[in-house]
Parts: C-alpha cells; structure tokens; sequence
C-alpha cells in the first residue's frame, strides 16, 4: 500500500528513479548496507522527531547520529523521537521503510549535511526492502527539503 | 540597503536562504498575495498570504495560500485554542511594527505562535511577504517553517 505511495510520488516526479526491491531487508542502516552492498554511510535514513508541537522528518546519513544541542540550534528545540505507531501514521510508511516521498500527511522535510559527503546515497522506499539510489541534492529537492547541520561528526574508522 | 527590511534582517540572521522579489504594490486593491502572485507571474498556491488572528484572544499568526481563505476553526485547533478570529487591522500594524500589505510573518515586533497551511509543503518554493508593500521573499517552505517555528497544519 505504502510503496505504492512512493511509486506514484516517483512516477509523477522523478519517473527515471526505480525503485529497487531485492526481496531482502533494507529496514535497519545495517541491513541495507548488507543487502545494497555499499557502506552504511550511504544509507539514508529517515528520522522522525518532534521539535517542540511540531513532527518534522530529518533525513542523515545512515552512520550518523543527531546531536541534540545543534538540532535546537537549528531547529529551535531537542528533538524528540516520535513513536512507532504514530510515525506508521503520520508517514503512511511503516517503520524501516520510512522515506521523505508520498507522505500521508504533509510535514517539515530536513536533509543533514552529512549526505552530502556522497555522490549517490539510498533512502528507503515506503517499505522495509525497498530502496531507491539518488544523490543528495535531488532527494533535497524531490522532498522539498531544507539543508542543516543537525549530526554529530562521522568518526570515520577505516 | 533600502531593501532591508526587519524580515530580511532575521532571515540573515537565521542564515536562512531567500531571494528577493519586488513588484509594483497597488494600494487599496485588497488582496495583497493576489496581486502579488498576477504580478510575479507565480500560480496563488505558491503565493502565501500572512494573517494576524486572535486565537482565544491571544494574538497568533496564520500563513496560507493567498487564494485561500483560512479556516479559523482550524487555525484554532492548530494552535492548541478554542476559537479564533481575525485581528482588526491597526492592531495588526501596531503589534507586527509593519503595514497592512506588508506584513511579513519575519521579524515582526513581537513573536507570536505561527501556522502555516500544509499545502506549503508540497511546494517547491513559496513566496511570502518581505516585510514591505510589493516586497516578496521567495524561500523553500522547510526553511520558512524551520525560521518560524511554525506548526504545521491545515488551515483552508
């Protein structure tokens, strides 16, 4: 139901961007990276988080972590994560297929600077084995997204 | 700079990216972001107009599409009130320190709780109003929600 939110965002959109769904599961960063055979960095993972009474969706990269005082910073309060059930609702993807494409309800869309360390990186595509390959300034623009600077450092260890 | 305006001063401020946007303000002519959306060749649904209200007689601040009408039953409920109405224009002027017509939801006087219909999300880019009559500020709308704290929500 809901990949086919994204198939539709796409089609409409982006139509020379497929979906890529390899039957195996791409719902954690560590996953994904096992299954699309790139380094964990390159996923892109979708966060929800509620800043004050407001939800918005924070995309990084797949090895990074929020920080807490840049997000107030740039965002105006700590982010809070938003529970799973209530995520399913607001996105219309389930938790693991969570992307910034076909929401089910308009909201806020943040990609981290992180993202931009790559050429091409891997959010996911409204279901927990779908993916789809993109570079970071079309998945800004396709998901009408502001730049910020909400993540700890990358800590690179190889 | 003359196209400083205390909305473009918190936007740089914010580090907020915008461009700047002038056309010919015809007074007395009602709908400002109408006018402004004919005048900048831009479709209305890009084009947001900036209310002040009184939510339970708290002074808040609506942005919608300025073909739009806002909803005031919805303005109240996503903002956490039980009614709102709109706010008789001088105590627009005196509370934001602009003019009607350029009211710009940035740097106004006094910060106040703000909402911005959700239809803004699914634009590319919105323009909303600079802070002085035929002054527009073109800008993506996560940026206007981040530079806002806006919530948002459907307001028409």
């Amino acid at each position: 139901m809901t990949k086919e939110s994204v198939r539709a965002f796409l089609a409409a959109q982006a139509p020379d961007i497929a979906i890529i769904d390899q039957g195996a599961s791409t719902a954690t960063v560590a996953q994904a990276a096992a299954t699309l055979g790139v380094e964990p960095g390159r996923i892109a993972k979708t966060l929800s988080v509620r800043i004050g009474r407001q939800i918005v969706l924070i995309v990084t990269r797949g090895d990074a972590r929020l920080c807490n005082r840049k997000t107030k910073s740039a965002l105006g309060d700590r982010p809070r994560m938003v529970p799973a059930e209530d995520v399913a609702k607001l996105t219309g993807h389930p938790v693991g297929g969570v992307c910034p494409f076909g929401l089910a309800t308009p909201l806020p869309v943040f990609c981290d600077l992180s993202l931009k360390a790559f050429d091409e990186v891997y959010p996911a595509a409204g279901s927990p084995t779908s993916s789809v390959r993109i570079t970071p300034d079309r998945l800004a623009a396709l998901a009408r997204a502001s730049w910020i600077d909400v993540c700890l450092d990358v800590i690179e260890t190889r | 700079m003359a196209r400083m305006t205390p909305a473009t001063r918190t936007l740089d401020a914010a580090g907020v990216p915008y461009t700047l946007h002038e056309y010919v303000y015809a007074p007395g002519d009602g709908a400002v972001g109408l006018q402004a959306a004919d005048a900048l060749g831009e479709s209305p649904a890009c084009v947001f107009k900036t209310l002040m209200a009184l939510a339970d007689d708290k002074p808040v601040c609506a942005i919608v599409p300025s073909d739009a009408t806002v909803a005031m039953k919805r303005l109240a409920t996503a903002l956490g009130a039980r009614a709102a109405r709109m706010m008789p224009p001088a105590d627009a002027e005196r509370l934001t320190g602009y003019h009607i017509g350029g009211i710009s939801p940035f740097g106004q006087k006094r910060r106040v709780p703000i909402a911005i219909d959700a239809s803004a999300m699914a634009q590319s880019h919105i323009y909303l109003n600079g802070g002085r009559r035929g002054l527009q500020l073109r800008l993506v709308p996560a940026d206007a929600v981040r530079a806002l704290a806006a919530i948002v929500a459907p307001l028409v």
